[in-house]
């Protein structure tokens, strides 16, 4: 592109943001500001079957999406993709969510693009696409500002689409922020009834600056304590200020499987100090993580730390986590850093402070990226042994074997008795070192036409032998 | 196909099928039957302990039993008696005497309590007394007599049929017995019935009803007497029941004969060697063939076959060295395993009151769930609320390891340490929860 035509467009794009942050804009305007900027993503998700592995059920969802570059960069809820990055992240997947397809964004004005899944961020909840073709002329689209100054009790804008049922059609909301929460990370909290197309819905405030987005309220698993029963669900939204993921715009998280790179980990699991604790102890300071897990080759390990070891400070920050419910604090702390950050931990351990140098790593990717193989005529489907499988069941770092992520109940290995989780250890006798041998060996066995296969498998504890009848 | 042959039979009960003895002769032989065991037959009410929510409370549960020798010893379940703190029992002459439990096994589910004989009033009543069968002689379709006490109704008798004699629970749960299969009857089983006698048309015991099942018809499980009979004798010598452990799996080798195209194949399939178990230690591997323990040689060619191999470890002698002849790939050899006994201990719970805390010896599901490395602790079945462990943040599941530093072994260590310490302001406690410590203070000053 030649220096002129860039510039003409730095100037178009200057001129669009200048026209709408200025001040003093009635509603109805601020509404016809925005309108254009934001569209209807539609996609598939992939639903496995329970019964035939391989067989996928299509689904068609919709989301709101807000157009964030001239190019077609669309911003949208990060629910769209599920499935967990890395063994810290949780992406809500279950073991029947394959991955979305068939993105298509639907303009304003009714144009439509195909789109692609660019890649996502589960801390800032968004995800990206992109629109296939270049678009003719340039999209017009939102410029997020600062937060900062929004506080309790200023009116706000929600701009939203409505369903299906009413085809789509805009919603606009004057609201008021209802409740500032400041941790673990600032958002906000608004009344707000009318359903609608909500994750990833735009926020403007009064002065018509688009400071955020709505969060899908992620639901309460039950009650933990008798008095919860007091707190009765109503109807609220949540809304994700512009710092979450302002940074993302600039650079948006690209998914590449092979090479991705999780969130920054430390690798322990924790608890609080609380008073009683610090009493008896005799912590010389209020507040800090004690530790009473570490993963084995994790950056904790490696840095000499031990359980039972009472984190302090971080790179020179007191951590002010006296209950188990503030550890979410510490978590989100660590996982905003960049992945590769060296941070310094002030620790007291057995009656002494001491200093640590920790060299942050990536979080291990989740079992839900894994390479997976699957073998409609034996009804599974399998996939390579990840961290978090081998964390959680306490199993050695090193253990070869292959994980049973899929069970057919009416196939040969259903009927045999191979459980979801299982650990497939050996097939026919033979080792199994890792997905590629495996399926070396399934596909040379199954060559041969066999009437019998023996695996030899390991649940959480308990090792066992199942025999498939192969027909 | 299930509920067409349930109708068939449903059918077939209720026309007296030609088959049977002439009406009068059939009758004179129930009664028969009837008059042998009916008086011995105990209508069993233990006061049991419970601990729900952390405090203990008491209830009366009803259940029976039959008194099987003059010396006034009892049969009934373990799940009937167990946490019971005394046991009230109405013999058939009405007259309501305590008895003992004198020993109680929660792998088979049999209990042996002993009557009071000194407490009853009427000095002419002569003990009866019920004769135990042979359970290793029944047959699918012979005529079975239930007595008991079904939902409390004491004194009561139901008819039905042998349905199964080898009906095989896989090994779930702790009220499932891994060392027997089941018989199997329609004659009605309800709750109260447990501990009750199945009798032949001889009036002989052959099995203790244990177990009926939820929402279901006709399904009544009895103990095989022949096991009940043995863990009695066992219980009364030595008032446990101790049991040798090395530490495996099983499994039947049917799909593995099929799949070594070796029909005639025959032995025990290693399916799991517990780490740190003597079975690890003598370098049993998973994969082998067991083919004779000791003297005895073992097959299981069905699931069905397991119990009693497994009941032929159990068996073993404690502290002992026992050859294990096994395949392995082609090649057999012996390998000496050295027994120890079974590390669980059972036993009933205890209250730690002050902290409002319940706490109970390891079992083989704890042992499992919480990856534990070895035997010892406890694990926590009540926190009371508001009380000072639940303001610790001790929950139900979790296992206490250590307090104040000191290792907790089990149920009784635990008393100890409780009694030294329930009076100190602070106690520092190390807790396993989800497999990993969690530490935490009980505090008793300042509760509420």
């Amino acid at each position: 592109m030649p220096d002129a035509a860039r510039l003409r467009i730095g100037m178009l794009a200057l001129l669009i943001t200048w026209s709408y942050v200025a001040p003093a804009q009635d509603a109805r305007a601020i509404f016809e500001t925005f309108r254009p900027r934001i569209c209807l993503v539609s996609y598939y998700q992939n639903i496995a079957s329970q019964s035939r592995i391989g067989s996928f059920f299509k689904v068609k969802q919709y989301r709101i999406g807000i157009i964030v570059n001239e190019r077609g960069l669309i911003m949208v809820s990060s629910d769209v993709y599920p499935l967990s990055l890395d063994i810290i992240s949780s992406g809500g997947a279950s073991f029947f969510s394959g991955e979305p397809t068939d993105f298509k964004v639907k303009l304003h004005d009714g144009r439509e693009y195909a789109a692609e899944f660019i890649g996502k961020d589960d801390l800032a909840r968004v995800a990206f696409i992109q629109i296939a073709e270049k678009p003719v002329e340039p999209l017009p689209y939102v410029t997020f500002e600062s937060a900062d100054t929004l506080s309790i009790g200023d009116g706000i804008y929600l701009l939203e689409l409505l369903g299906k049922r009413y085809d789509f059609q805009p919603i606009f909301t004057p609201l008021t922020i209802n409740a500032v929460i400041t941790h673990p990370k600032k958002k906000f909290l608004v009344n707000n009834s009318i359903s609608a197309l909500s994750s990833g819905g735009l926020v403007i405030d009064r002065r018509g600056r688009a400071v955020g987005i709505t969060l899908k309220s992620q639901t309460e698993g039950g009650f933990h304590t008798p008095s919860e029963f007091e707190e009765l669900r109503k109807d609220y939204l949540e809304i994700a200020p512009t710092e979450w993921f302002q940074r993302l715009i600039e650079s948006p998280p690209v998914l590449v499987k092979s090479i991705h790179r999780g969130k920054a980990w430390m690798g322990i699991r924790m608890q609080a100090l609380t008073p009683e604790l610090k009493a008896y102890w005799k912590v010389p300071s209020e507040g800090g993580v004690v530790v009473n897990r570490i993963y084995p080759d994790s950056p904790a390990e490696r840095a000499g730390l031990q359980i039972g070891d009472i984190i302090l400070e971080v790179d020179g920050q007191k951590l002010p986590i006296t209950r188990d419910e503030d550890l979410d604090r510490f978590q989100a702390l660590i996982r905003q850093l960049p992945h590769d950050a060296r941070i310094s931990l002030k620790i007291y351990r057995n009656g002494k402070l001491m200093r640590r140098a920790l060299q942050l790593e990536a979080a291990p990717p989740a079992i839900d990226l894994a390479a997976n193989y699957q073998i409609p005529r034996l009804g599974i489907e399998v996939r390579e042994l990840t961290r978090d499988v081998l964390y959680e069941n306490d199993l050695p770092l090193d253990l070869n074997g292959v994980y049973v992520y899929r069970v057919d109940r009416a196939s040969p290995a259903g009927l045999a008795g191979l459980e979801i989780g299982d650990i497939i250890l050996q097939v026919n006798y033979q080792n199994v070192k890792n997905l590629t041998s495996f399926r070396r060996t399934i596909d040379q066995i199954l060559a041969q036409n066999p009437k019998k296969i023996m695996f030899f498998v390991r649940d959480q504890k308990k090792t066992r032998f199942v025999f498939l009848d192969v027909h | 196909m299930k509920t067409k042959f349930a109708w068939v039979l449903g059918f077939v009960l209720l026309s007296l099928p030609p088959e049977l003895p002439a009406q009068g002769d059939f009758q004179s032989r129930l009664y028969q039957a009837r008059d042998k065991v009916l008086p011995a037959l105990v209508h069993v009410e233990p006061i049991i302990s419970i601990y729900t929510s952390g405090e203990k409370q008491h209830t009366v549960v009803t259940g029976s039993g039959v008194i099987f020798s003059n010396a006034g010893y009892v049969l009934t379940n373990h799940h009937v008696v167990e946490n019971a703190e005394k046991v009230w029992c109405t013999l058939s002459n009405k007259e309501r005497i305590t008895a003992v439990v004198v020993g109680s096994d929660p792998s088979t589910d049999i209990a042996v309590l002993q009557l009071n004989l000194d407490e009853l009033n009427d000095d002419s009543f002569e003990i009866p007394r019920a004769t135990l069968g042979n359970s290793d002689s029944l047959q699918v379709g012979q005529i079975v007599l239930a007595l008991g006490s079904p939902l409390g109704l004491s004194r009561s008798v139901s008819m039905g049929v042998i349905s199964s004699i080898d009906r095989y629970f896989p090994d779930q749960g702790s009220m499932i017995s891994p060392y027997n299969l089941w018989i199997q009857t329609d004659a009605a089983i309800n709750p109260g019935n447990s501990g009750g006698p199945l009798i032949n048309l001889e009036g002989e015991v052959i099995g203790i009803n244990a177990r009926g099942v939820f929402l279901a018809e006709n399904l009544g499980f009895a103990i095989p007497i022949n096991l009940a009979r043995e863990v009695a004798r066992k219980i009364i010598e030595g008032r446990t029941v101790k049991r040798a452990w090395v530490g495996i799996e099983i499994q039947d080798i049917k799909g593995l004969r099929e799949y070594l195209g070796k029909p005639d194949f025959k032995g025990v399939l290693l399916a799991q060697v517990d780490p740190r178990s003597p079975a690890e230690r003598a370098g049993l591997q998973p994969g082998d063939i067991i083919l004779q323990i000791g003297s005895q040689t073992v097959h299981a060619e069905f699931e069905e076959d397991l119990p009693p191999v497994r009941k032929i470890i159990a068996d073993l002698p404690i502290g002992e060295k026992i050859p294990f002849r096994i395949w392995r790939k082609g090649n057999i050899r012996t390998i000496p395993v050295e027994t120890r006994e079974e590390p669980f201990k059972r036993g009933s719970e205890f209250e730690a009151r002050a902290w409002g805390l319940v706490v109970k010896n390891i079992d083989p599901d704890v042992y499992r769930v919480q990856m534990l490395s070895d035997f010892f602790g406890v694990y926590v079945t009540g926190v009371k609320s508001g009380a000072a462990a639940d303001q610790a943040h001790i929950r139900n599941g979790d296992v206490i390891r250590k307090m104040n530093g000191q290792l907790v072994k089990d149920v009784e260590t635990f008393k100890n340490l409780f009694a030294q310490w329930v009076q100190e302001p602070t106690v520092f406690v190390e807790l396993i929860r989800n497999g990993y410590p969690y530490f935490t203070i009980i505090k008793t000053e300042n509760l509420p």
